[in-house]
């Protein structure tokens, strides 16, 4: 039981007229964070929808704490703290109301819990739904979801709209709850400075498939953004670059086989003809889309 | 040095917040990032600017003109995105066009068109079909066809995706680089603010707390971690809220330049660690939490 | 300010013809196969669309203005509140006049022969001068405090001005013995050049207090 992934996915398939989410495999340990990064439209929210049931799949094979969705749902349900992209409550009734009308449908609601996050989130209890902001009512969702002892979070956009001072906050718990109370989380965000702080492993969802997955220090070690003097490399490292740019006095591009081409490197970077940067998540991001399309 | 804006003691009460003599002057040319907690006031702050809530007390001059009297001259001098869209929901983009470029001067349709293209947006596609980072997108193409002076955009990359973001924020650095323009852009995503913005404002609580150029911003501001003794007098007098641990201590400094150089033995030692603070880390510091 | 205009015509406009086709054009013709080629009564019947027409026609332009957050929008471009206000005010008006001509057009002219010529076109003309006295504080409302808190109180008043005539003729009438004829016929008495005249000024006197109440409540 305790070896058995969180999260596993193979040959998921679903199909829409225009756009057909096609997942070859995906897997998540206990205990780790994966981060899910793509463009609008890429699928995140469809494959999230899945997991929690809310969408039927056309095919594939789908594991959520080892049950299927589509027969285990209820168990899954309480099992699984969700945050959707757009949370909906009662709009006419209070925090308070929320919460307990919200603990009966959990086996092991946790009050103290609940109200602490509250006072960590500063939701005041008697507001109603529709009085909280936009922001407020994310927080009230994700302490909702923090709050019935679930071994697995999946957060579809939980930290859009919410100010820097409460995302870190919420990375924060989310870090915690990982490392020590190893829990596992699956998180969509278009923030991705969020995701590289939090994430063990990061998937790039472009087009409906899986690009890129790898655990997030094996990404940085080998996604690097190089600027070079025009002749400083051979034409196959070159021709190998993302995005490649030409500035005033040299040229860039991104590598995505850092440590394969290391040696290439060692010379001209002493010679200070090239130099080489760590990239964003955003970076690889627009790559891989470029990549996508230039493919065809 | 010139400002496209400048606001003095600026002050807006509401029962639950009040914003309290803001002063802040905007240079022009440049790209300025304000950034804040929620409900810190950096909406109410821009929705005066634009003269869409009546102050308290204070005073703002847009290109030297104020917006409750020249209202109709500075809104054409503003390019302005809000923090929702309103478009008419049964029109087209195409429509929504020819209908706002009866009211600006200097509309130019072609440029709209082809930032319509640019961003992807289908001209005569219902608004209503659009999806919510599509009508940001028409909001942004609608605010620029006007080459307006001054680009206003009040937490506009919420909800657009990376990719999309980063063209836009790309767009808005050349807009300024250029052709000489004006941009205020409020934002949650501070990674954006740090890419593009030449300077940037931090609100909390409803008072600006502080507003620098961003290089120096980033160039002054450090978390340094020490050992004992590691630190003389003056170097330590440059350092706030530390904390003393097991095995050393934390501290921040806001004027690391000053100290950098009689860092570097202690460093070298590896007595001193410094750590860059990114914006965000300034803005939690600022904040008062950690 | 023709852009807005265009704009806020479209419901209104559409409403008249609606109106004047759908409804009109069946009773119009049942009417011209009869005997008697104008009836008093049939006037007070066709006088209503007056009212239905311009008050729908507000109504749905301002649910619309009010649900797409068009004030909103249309503060944060260089459109000045006297334009928004004028817009608003064109096309109220034209509706009133369009519906009064048409009909007049329909009963009177198009009827040759009638001997009520005179009176349908001072009738019409008071009917309409009424719908312009009822849209105008209607606006005022709207400016003043907003679609989204009159609407409420609107419907109730535009349904009252609706059944009101139905009303009048089931209870009021019966009760006091006398016949729709002569009430029209009464009411009929106002030259229409001095009706149409007295509520076209009063309609018109409301407008710089509406630009002003819009400019109160936004700014």
């Amino acid at each position: 039981m305790e070896t058995q992934p969180v999260l596993s996915l193979q040959h998921l398939e679903k199909k829409y007229r225009e756009f057909r989410l096609n997942i070859e495999s995906l897997c998540l340990e206990r205990g780790s964070i994966l981060g899910l990064i793509g463009p609008n439209g890429a699928g995140k929210t469809t494959t999230v929808k899945i997991l929690m049931n809310m969408i039927r799949r056309s095919g594939g094979e789908v594991r959520v704490l080892g049950l299927n969705p589509r027969k285990d749902e209820k168990e899954i349900k309480q099992r699984v703290g969700y945050v959707g992209e757009e949370p909906a409550f009662y709009g006419d009734k209070t925090v308070d109301w929320t919460g307990k009308y919200v603990s009966g449908f959990f086996r092991k609601w946790d009050t103290n819990r609940f109200q602490e996050l509250l006072d960590r989130f500063a939701i005041s209890r008697s507001k109603k739904i529709q009085e909280l902001s936009k922001g407020m009512k994310v927080k009230l969702a994700l302490a909702l979801a923090l709050s019935h002892d679930a071994e697995f979070y999946i957060l579809d956009e939980p930290t859009a709209g919410l100010d820097p001072i409460i995302r870190r906050e919420v990375l924060e718990l989310l870090l915690a709850e990982s490392r020590e109370h190893e829990r596992s989380v699956l998180i969509s965000s278009h923030i991705t400075d969020d995701i590289s702080r939090l994430a063990d492993r990061i998937a790039f969802l472009v087009e409906g498939r899986v690009v890129l997955s790898r655990l997030k220090d094996d990404i940085n070690a080998d996604w690097k953004k190089i600027h070079y003097k025009r002749g400083a490399l051979d034409k196959d490292t070159t021709a190998s670059l993302f995005s490649r740019k030409e500035h005033a006095f040299s040229l860039s591009g991104i590598t995505n086989k850092f440590q394969e081409l290391k040696q290439k490197f060692e010379k001209p970077v002493l010679d200070g003809d090239v130099k080489v940067e760590n990239v964003d998540l955003d970076d690889i991001l627009i790559a891989l889309v470029e990549g996508e399309k230039s493919c065809g | 040095m010139d400002n496209i804006c400048t606001i003095k003691n600026l002050r807006k009460e509401y029962k639950e917040f009040v914003l309290e003599d803001v002063s802040l002057d905007l240079p022009r040319g440049y790209i300025t990032g304000l950034i804040g907690p929620n409900g810190a006031g950096k909406t109410t702050t821009i929705k005066l600017i634009m003269n869409l809530i009546q102050a308290d007390g204070g005073r703002i001059l847009v290109n030297g003109l104020d917006p409750t009297v020249e209202d109709i001259k500075v809104k054409n001098i503003i390019g302005y995105v809000g923090e929702e869209q309103y478009f008419y929901q049964i029109r087209s983009a195409r429509w929504t066009g020819r209908f706002v470029s009866r009211f600006f001067d200097g509309w130019d349709n072609n440029m709209y068109l082809s930032l319509l293209e640019r961003f992807g947006l289908p001209p005569k596609k219902m608004i209503r079909k659009y999806s919510k980072g599509m009508k940001v997108k028409l909001a942004l193409a609608i605010s620029l066809s006007h080459s307006p002076d001054f680009v206003i955009l009040d937490e506009p990359t919420s909800g657009l995706d990376p990719v999309v973001r980063r063209d836009v924020m790309d767009y808005l650095k050349n807009y300024s680089v250029e052709q000489n323009k004006s941009v205020l852009i409020s934002s949650h995503i501070t990674d954006d603010i740090a890419r593009t913005a030449d300077y940037v404002a931090f609100m909390i609580r409803g008072k600006i707390e502080l507003f620098a150029a961003k290089d120096d911003l980033l160039s002054n501001w450090k978390k340094i971690h020490f050992t004992p003794k590691a630190l003389d007098a003056t170097m330590a007098a440059t350092l706030e809220r530390v904390e003393n641990h097991m095995f050393g201590s934390v501290g921040y400094t806001r004027r690391y330049t000053e100290i950098q150089d009689s860092l570097s033995g202690p460093k070298a030692e590896g007595k001193v660690k410094v750590e860059n603070m990114g914006l965000d880390d300034i803005l939690i510091f600022l904040a008062g939490r950690h | 300010m023709w852009a807005l205009l265009k704009k806020n015509a479209f419901f209104f406009l559409l409403l008249t013809i609606l109106f004047q086709a759908l409804i009109f054009i069946p009773l119009h013709v049942s009417r011209l196969q009869s005997e008697n080629p104008l009836e008093l009564n049939y006037i007070f019947y066709t006088a209503q669309f007056i009212f239905w027409a311009v008050f729908l026609g507000v109504w749905v332009n301002e649910q619309t203005e009010s649900k797409d957050n068009g004030y909103a929008f249309l503060k944060t471009i260089p459109a000045r509140d006297r334009q928004i206000v004028f817009s608003k005010y064109v096309p109220a008006f034209l509706t009133v006049v369009a519906n009064v001509l048409f009909l007049f057009i329909k009963n009177a002219r198009l009827s040759p022969g009638t001997p009520y010529g005179g009176l349908v076109l001072n009738y019409l003309s008071l009917i309409g001068g009424v719908s312009l006295l009822l849209v105008a504080p209607a606006y005022l409302v709207i400016f003043g405090l907003g679609f989204s808190r009159v609407y409420k109180f609107l419907i109730g008043f535009w349904v009252f001005i609706i059944v009101f005539p139905i009303l009048y003729r089931e209870i009021v009438i019966p009760k006091t013995g006398g016949t729709l004829e002569e009430v029209v016929r009464g009411l009929s008495g106002i030259p229409w050049f001095y009706s149409a005249l007295a509520c076209t000024v009063l309609f018109w006197a409301s407008f710089p207090l509406a630009v002003r109440l819009k400019h109160r409540i936004h700014g």
